[in-house]
């Protein structure tokens, strides 16, 4: 960065203005030094020292105070949530780190993605209230019940299935599940799934016998496994030629919670892999972006967001994957029992 | 509930602006043995200097024994080094002290002020009897073969505490014997919890011993493969090509008069050997032990006085000297066989001056050679030094050398040792154009690896046994450890 585009800043303004006031001082004391040693006064030095105080002083009030005042009123409007503010616009950097500090507050603070944002939000509202629970619930034990009536078992299973997987969605309203509460979900999802697929679905959950109590018991945010599961479905065994195989891992450390969805459809290639990896992670409003509406993974990008936030950025997905060979998403989580134990509480409230 | 040794969590690391390592996520459990395939070597090192220091993190976490020992954007504070050992070619072991000395005395732990060798001993000897291990605790670390030298860098490393241990390309330097006892000794001391990551460049190799195996491609984990899983895309190539090259081996060795011959040669290390090659056969040969490639290219130059044998070259007497006829490819041949203070032309020109006597005088001459090779090298190869190519471009560069000298014979000791998987295709097909030449090529290997498969015929040299002469039909009878196998079963 050279000279010129350090002066943006004002703590280098700050800097040159201390060393013209410096200057003028140097100047002022050098004069009157002069004076005392010839008996007669330094009128020069004098008229230099005022008028470098002079232009001090008005370096000082247009090129510092003001501009420190629109900073000032730029951040009091972002405390206020103010979205968009003429002063957020005009206003000067403190330094190069405060400068990106306000950047990084203006592209959390965009009006365009807080309104995608609000809108998916309405949306899920608008949903939410369309559907009562007990309605629906209600309705589907009719239905289970009239088709167990016609002796249609599949269809009454059908429906048990439906219903227990709506109620687990949509009642359920706690953040965190535990993971047998999450793994039933997911056998529910799947045997909605296998009643489309039949015997072209195999799902596997596997974890060590001795260690099932201590993995069971570990708490997560609902829906983390089923939209992995449900992505693995779509986007790699429904257009696989043959057995789809899923298969979903549990791993339990001292620390950690490792989760593995794998299945074995077509992967993908090594550009798509490093884009949606890159994008896991990231953080922030990723998830709302045009990005991720239209190429895929969004699953993935809000599941791993809502890990991200919960529990720190250590924690979180990442996607292995090569074409033909399936894909692998490793779910990494602290290992606790108790929603106490999370660092960000009021993430959940 | 399973302990994690070592965990790097969507790495992000860049060198001199290059990034090595991008994404890159990796988890060992304890006594597990975790394989990394290097379809190419792109971040391998930066990856092996993250487990040795702390490296400056552009994005992730480092953790071993689940504790954060690195972390990007943040200051952790100082520690030792961790207890990660990294076992690779260049010997980590103190020479001229023994094997109880270099695990014993030379541990940060070692706080006593007296060494007491029997001690010592006593404490080795029913360890290393455990092990079976053919070497005492007093013999010294220089006269070691290079299977033990593992063993007991790996036994020095487990006394010492740690929990991991990264073995880099170690099939290639042992043979297919002692790398069975290699293996057997690794999962000893994973059965007793010790950690391995285990580098190298054949899944098949890696298959045998690894629990799971992490491919690295770009500096990034694509997948993991478990065990019995099969390698899939990313190999392929190289397997078609290997298949394709077997295919073709299937014809008839070239016949003819052989255009070297060894008989009874013994000098050195070197006891009654006895090869022989025709114009454009490959013969491999194999020292189970690793001693008599020095020997044997001593002897062949004359360095090294013959006590008994003799050899032939193009069906004359060949007394041992230096001769164009005979080259020579030694091992690492992008560093080992280039003249970094020559250009690449004058590179390229060193070995021809017996075909061309006015070469080094005439410059026309030489810029006529430069226009004429644009088929063997890329024109711009001819504006730069040898240190600003890559390594690819090095090996082009060796090949081109030999294939213009146009010898009757070559010798290559370890031709493709440290290559990556994509490097080894290269260097595979020229090899493949020296014998299309019509010149014999002669591999020198510890281990078969690739080099089976380019094979018409294979010498096993033992030390204390008579060697073996393998023919290509036999080649399926061969250890289950030697790439392709497979291969040489179903044809």
């Amino acid at each position: 960065m050279d000279w010129h585009q350090r002066l943006r800043f004002l703590s280098a303004r700050v800097a040159w203005v201390g060393a013209g006031f410096g200057a003028a001082a140097l100047t002022g004391a050098a004069g009157i030094v002069v004076g005392a040693v010839t008996g007669r006064t330094a009128w020069g030095a004098l008229l230099v020292c005022l008028a470098l105080l002079a232009g001090c002083a008005g370096l000082a009030w247009f090129w510092i105070i003001v501009p420190y005042n629109h900073t000032e009123r730029a951040i009091r409007a972002f405390l206020e949530e103010y979205t968009s503010h003429p002063a957020q616009e005009e206003q000067a950097a403190i330094s190069p780190g405060t400068e990106r500090l306000l950047e990084q507050a203006r592209a959390v603070m965009n009006p365009s993605q807080l309104f995608q944002l609000n809108k998916r939000q309405a949306q899920y509202l608008a949903l939410q209230n369309q559907i009562n629970p007990h309605f629906l619930y209600n309705t589907l034990e009719s239905i289970r019940s009239e088709a167990l009536i016609a002796q249609l078992d599949s269809v009454a299973d059908m429906t048990e299935a439906l219903a227990s997987f709506f109620r687990y969605t949509i009642s359920k309203v706690e953040n965190l599940v535990s993971v047998e509460e999450e793994l039933q979900n997911c056998q529910t999802y799947f045997r909605i799934q296998r009643y489309r697929f039949g015997e072209r679905l195999e799902l596997n959950v596997e974890y060590d016998p001795e260690d099932q109590e201590e993995i069971f018991r570990c708490r997560l945010p609902k829906l983390t496994m089923q939209p992995i599961l449900e992505n693995s479905i779509i986007h790699g065994t429904e257009l696989k030629i043959g057995t789809g195989r899923l298969t979903i891992h549990l791993e339990r450390t001292q620390r950690r919670l490792l989760i593995r969805v794998s299945d074995n459809g077509i992967g993908m290639d090594a550009e798509t892999l490093a884009r949606l990896n890159s994008r896991l992670g990231r953080g922030g409003l990723s998830a709302v972006r045009e990005e991720g509406e239209t190429r895929g993974g969004v699953a993935l990008v809000n599941v791993d967001d809502r890990i991200r936030l919960l529990f720190g950025s250590e924690y979180g997905l990442h996607v292995f994957s090569i074409p033909g060979s399936g894909t692998d998403v490793e779910i990494t989580l602290p290992a606790i029992t108790s929603d106490r134990e999370i660092p960000n509480q009021e993430a959940l409230s | 509930m399973r302990e994690e040794i070592l965990r790097l969590e969507r790495v992000t690391c860049l060198e001199q602006g290059v990034v090595q390592l991008e994404n890159f996520n990796l988890q060992i459990f304890r006594g597990e043995i975790m394989g990394l395939l290097a379809v190419n070597s792109h971040g391998l090192n930066t990856l092996l200097g993250l487990l040795r220091r702390r490296l400056p993190l552009q994005r992730g976490y480092v953790y071993y024994r689940e504790k954060q020992i690195n972390a990007w954007g943040s200051e952790i504070p100082g520690r030792g080094p961790q207890r990660i050992a990294i076992i690779e070619n260049r010997s980590s072991l103190v020479s001229g002290m023994t094997v109880a000395d270099n695990i014993f005395v030379l541990r940060p732990s070692f706080k006593s002020w007296l060494i007491r060798p029997a001690l010592l001993r006593a404490q080795l000897a029913p360890v290393l009897e455990k092990l079976g291990a053919d070497f005492s605790p007093d013999d010294y670390v220089d006269k070691l073969t290079a299977f033990q030298r593992f063993v007991v860098e790996m036994l020095k490393a487990v006394l010492g505490g740690c929990r991991l241990i990264v073995l880099r390309e170690v099939g290639t330097f042992i043979s297919d014997a002692d790398l069975s006892r290699l293996h057997e000794v690794i999962r000893r001391f994973a059965r007793e919890g010790v950690a391995f990551l285990y580098i190298g460049y054949h899944f098949e190799e890696l298959r045998e011993i690894c629990d799971r195996t992490a491919l690295l491609i770009n500096g990034t984990i694509p997948k993991v493969l478990l065990r019995g899983e099969p390698l899939f895309s990313c190999g392929e190539p190289y397997h078609r090509l290997v298949q394709a090259q077997m295919e073709r081996r299937e014809r008839p060795a070239p016949g003819g008069e052989a255009v070297f011959q060894a008989r009874h040669i013994t000098g050195g290390m070197v006891k009654d050997l006895s090869f022989s090659v025709r114009a454009g056969e490959c013969v491999v040969l194999q020292d189970l032990n690793n001693q008599i490639f020095g020997d044997l290219l001593a002897l062949l130059t004359g360095e090294l006085p013959l006590k008994e044998g003799d050899f032939e070259l193009c069906g004359q007497p060949f007394s041992p000297a230096y001769t164009r006829k005979i080259a020579i490819l030694l091992e690492h041949a992008d560093d080992s066989m280039l003249m970094r203070e020559l250009s690449v032309l004058d590179n390229l020109c060193f070995t021809l001056d017996h075909r061309l006597p006015g070469v080094w005088h005439d410059a026309r001459l030489r810029r006529g050679i430069e226009q004429e090779c644009g088929g063997l090298l890329d024109a711009k190869l001819f504006q730069l030094w040898p240190e600003q190519l890559t390594t690819a471009q090095k090996y082009d560069l060796v090949y081109a050398r030999i294939l213009l000298q146009k010898p009757k014979v070559v010798f290559c000791i370890q031709p493709f040792q440290g290559a990556d998987m994509e490097l080894r295709m290269r260097i595979w097909n020229h090899l493949e154009r020296l014998l299309g030449q019509g010149i014999g090529v002669v591999i020198l290997a510890v281990n078969l690896a690739d080099s089976l498969s380019l094979a018409h015929q294979l010498v096993r040299v033992h030390r204390s046994a008579p060697n073996e002469v393998y023919s290509r039909k036999d080649f399926s009878t061969l250890s289950s450890t030697a790439p392709w196998v497979d291969f040489y079963q179903q044809l």
